[in-house]
């Protein structure tokens, strides 16, 4: 793994974006410097089954859904903005309903289920493309979004 | 592992690896093909290069004291205008709450009508701008002007459901976000309905020349960045899709 200057060189704008998918441009910055530092700190769990790029893209999701998913922050972030815009889908076509939802959901669901419901729903990704991600089987992928669909559609019937 | 999304866009995923040559050879190709393809993908991809980085994290600068300035009119002190040339303040008033209110209160409806002032193509989408000032809170019509230190804010109307960005331009070309605010702004999905105000204004800072002002309103969502990255000096982005329709208010800056 390269150092942390290389690494920012190469892939700064990669997690910036995403970072920018979560939170406001005035917050980013501070966030992908985060970023950065954590993944110095995790750099032994990169072993190179994906790519540095898949490897640092999955690392800052679930930094920033972490993040977020802290009560203080979560409380803060609903305050000053109660229409989060990072849950808007990046294509159109993705489920706004299940978004929606996922989005009520999100502070409550397992770690993993939410970053399967991020990736799925508000991505727009393929089950392949989620399995790379995560570095799990594609048979995973779908069985998570199975149990979040159950977890989603028992909240619309209370 | 396909790039591709579920409806067939390039990942976000897909075209980070694509530009960074990470992706195998068959996914690199297939992205490749898609790009030549899909102008969604080429903004999204050409916005990519816009982006600004801040300093690497070990030779970050220490934190500055924020700047503040007293907004004439207001009593608690507002965010200073950026520095850099070009930009627009957010900002973050409670006057956003009283302009609403006025804003209700006008009895000057602005209808877009061709012309000098207004274009438009589409039907049934209509932007407003205010002014909030000492004097209280102005509808911009006909002939208006607007100076540096003026603060605007928005009130949209769409006659069909959509997803829609507000917009600035100035004189060089360069594009602002209005509504919602920020760089990373994604087009909002509106539902059919009269017109309402817009929760973000933005204070102009004193770039030279007329500022426009435009509401774009497609179909399927969109990004702030996909927008910038194809605005120019007149009109609407290029090569906007033509199910899209859009509304531009021209405001010239008064004399000096």
């Amino acid at each position: 793994m390269p150092d942390i200057q290389e690494l920012y060189r190469r892939y700064g704008g990669l997690v910036l974006r995403r970072v920018r998918r979560f939170y406001a441009s005035e917050e980013a910055n501070d966030v992908v410097h985060e970023v950065f530092c954590r993944a110095i700190e995790k750099q032994d769990t990169f072993r190179g089954e994906s790519s540095a790029g898949t490897w640092l893209f999955r690392l800052t999701t679930r930094y920033c859904l972490n993040r977020l998913r802290d009560q203080k922050r979560r409380r803060e972030l609903l305050d000053a903005q109660g229409d989060l815009g990072w849950w808007a889908p990046s294509t159109d076509t993705a489920n706004q309903e299940r978004v929606a939802m996922t989005r009520e959901l999100w502070a409550e669901l397992d770690e993993e289920l939410a970053l399967v419901g991020i990736y799925y729903h508000v991505d727009g990704m393929s089950q392949a493309e989620i399995a790379e991600v995560l570095a799990v089987s594609r048979r995973t992928v779908g069985n998570r979004l199975e149990a979040l669909e159950t977890l989603l559609r028992a909240r619309v019937q209370r | 592992m396909s790039p591709l999304t579920r409806d067939g866009h390039l990942s976000d995923l897909g075209m980070e690896l694509y530009a960074l040559g990470e992706l195998v050879p068959a996914a690199h190709s297939e992205a490749e093909a898609h790009l030549q393809a899909c102008g969604a993908c080429q903004g999204r991809r050409a916005a990519m290069d816009t982006i600004e980085l801040p300093t690497a994290p070990e030779a970050a600068a220490p934190a500055q004291p924020p700047r503040l300035a007293v907004v004439p009119g207001g009593g608690a002190p507002k965010p200073a205008p950026a520095p850099e040339a070009g930009r627009r303040t957010r900002w973050w008033p409670a006057v956003v709450g009283t302009l609403a209110l006025a804003a209700g209160a006008l009895s000057m409806l602005l209808q877009p009508k061709p012309g000098a002032e207004y274009q438009l193509r589409g039907e049934g989408l209509t932007l407003e701008v205010y002014r909030d000032s000492e004097a209280g809170v102005e509808a911009l019509g006909v002939g208006a002007t607007v100076q540096a230190g003026d603060h605007l804010g928005f009130r949209l109307a769409s006659a069909e459901p959509g997803h829609v960005l507000v917009f600035g331009v100035d004189a060089r070309g360069v594009a602002w976000p209005a509504w919602p605010p920020g760089e990373a702004a994604h087009a909002v999905a509106v539902e059919a309905g009269p017109a309402r105000a817009l929760d973000a204004a933005v204070m102009l800072d004193d770039a030279t020349g007329d500022e426009r002002v435009l509401a774009v309103r497609c179909p399927d969502g969109f990004d702030f960045a996909a927008v910038a990255a194809h605005v120019g000096t007149e009109g609407p982005p290029s090569g906007l899709d033509p199910a899209c329709a859009w509304v531009e208010v021209r405001l010239p800056r008064a004399a000096p």
